[in-house]
């Protein structure tokens, strides 16, 4: 979560689907048609920086009549929809089978549920997130010790399937176990 | 994607290689020879036959010389190997003790000084890998139990430890990290009064269109009803001066990287050296 992290830079500019609430003009170019204004409950994607911002920023309504009720519970701009990655069904699989969940087309995925679960407070959410983190983490871990094992059939289909991130982690295991393998053949 | 340094998270091989060169070692030197002062080392007077501690890294030159045997350390036998490894397999959550430095130096020795050993080497060989394979197994086991907090290794030498480091360290921070989303959120209730109205008046001077002070967000869910709106990240600034207990917890997941190092070399004379992540 560091500032100059640029991977958190990257997460940051992953993109969530969200929905107006107020009509405003002059922004549908985010929705592809510049110059019109864009529609209540039209649907945004939007990066999550921006969307954060808006979905927490509370627009006051102006003195006209009918903001009445808005001036008792404020809205927001947006309202974030739950993207395919958070939804019931995603989750139920990750709780079924860890290895076999597919993380690889969700880049930065640990970083968009440790942000997105800090908006929300989502404890269940993280628990579940760290359990399958730890589990794939020993399955890497096991896979980057086996140099030899990697590439046949259900291996190589999950280290496919691994987020960018656990990529990293592999890397970083296998080289580590390398070098040692490296060093006990070698003779000084 | 992402840069990666290795090297940054521990040692190499040849540097632990080193630091055990520097461990003692017994010697019978095989002529009298005066002590002279060496850097970082002080070699005393030699007296052929006599029993003498010198570190290793001295003893390989004089070794390599022929002027001296070594002295193969106790626990290097194939009686003590194999006492060790029948306790390894006997205690799954255990290690057994051996030396901090048991790998880099039972190398070196069978490399350089193999005419000393009074076992068959290929008998040395075979429990050493075994040895080094059933704990091995037993660290890539207590990967299953990780967790962002605390991790304890009793027993693993330094060269075992330094194996599995960058692993461990880049996955607990992982794990930190989403646990840690969660917990300083809740912790932003503890100053929510003072929070709310200094970011109210935030609100009112910066712009009368835009307040922060009811910062909910509305997600479309079933349990919308149930999920209790979360405090903004506005709310952090102004707790993170507030020193709480708990806000301090939260610092000690901190993983010491830079300052494990430090502590891994000074108590290499212990055998039994915990592991530990602050």
């Amino acid at each position: 979560m560091s500032y100059y992290d640029i991977d958190d830079i990257l997460a940051d500019s992953q993109k969530l689907p969200c929905k107006f609430n107020f009509s405003i003009p002059g922004l549908g170019y985010l929705n592809g048609r510049p110059g019109e204004p864009i529609k209540e409950d039209n649907k945004v994607e939007l990066p999550l920086w921006l969307a954060e911002i808006l979905a927490i920023c509370a627009a006051q309504g102006d003195d006209t009549a009918n903001s009445e009720v808005e001036n008792k519970q404020p809205q927001a701009f947006i309202r974030l929809i739950e993207p395919e990655f958070f939804s019931k069904q995603f989750l139920n699989f990750i709780k079924s089978d860890p290895l076999r969940i597919n993380l690889s087309p969700y880049n930065f995925y640990y970083k968009i549920v440790s942000k997105w679960s800090y908006m929300f407070n989502d404890t269940e959410l993280t628990d579940l997130i760290s359990k399958m983190f730890v589990s794939r983490a020993s399955e890497i871990n096991a896979l980057s010790y086996k140099s030899n094992d990697q590439f046949n059939g259900d291996n190589q289909e999950f280290l496919n399937s691994l987020e960018n991130s656990e990529r990293d982690l592999f890397k970083i295991s296998h080289t580590s176990y390398k070098d040692i393998k490296n060093w006990f053949i070698e003779k000084q | 994607m992402t840069s990666f340094k290795f090297p940054s998270f521990g040692f190499t091989t040849n540097e632990i290689s080193f630091l055990a060169e520097q461990e003692t070692i017994t010697i019978l030197p095989r002529y009298t020879m005066n002590g002279t002062r060496l850097i970082g080392a002080k070699m005393q007077n030699l007296r052929a036959m006599q029993r003498q501690d010198v570190p290793i890294w001295l003893a390989l030159i004089l070794k390599s010389q022929d002027k001296c045997n070594v002295v193969i350390p106790d626990w290097l036998t194939v009686n003590y190997l194999k006492q060790r490894y029948d306790e390894e397999v006997k205690e799954p959550n255990k290690f057994s003790e051996l030396p901090w430095h048991w790998l880099p130096i039972s190398k070196i020795l069978l490399d350089k000084c193999s005419d000393d050993f009074l076992d068959h080497l290929y008998e040395i060989r075979s429990v050493l890998q075994d040895l080094r394979e059933v704990r091995q197994l037993k660290a890539r086991k207590g990967i299953k139990e990780l967790n962002g907090v605390y991790l304890q290794l009793d027993g693993l030498s330094l060269m075992e430890i330094n194996e599995i480091r960058p692993f461990i360290i880049e996955s607990m921070n992982k794990l930190r990290l989403l646990s840690q989303s969660v917990r300083t959120d809740q912790l932003a209730g503890v100053g929510e009064d003072e929070a709310q109205q200094s970011v109210q008046g935030k609100g009112n001077a910066i712009d009368s269109e835009i307040s922060y002070d009811d910062s909910q967000i509305y997600r479309t869910t079933n349990e919308d009803s149930n999920s209790k709106p979360s405090s903004s990240r506005f709310d952090r600034t102004t707790t993170a001066g507030n020193e709480s207990g708990i806000y301090s917890s939260a610092n000690t997941t901190r993983i010491g990287a830079t300052d494990d190092r430090m502590d891994d070399a000074d108590e290499s004379e212990d055998s039994d050296i915990e592991y530990r992540i602050h």
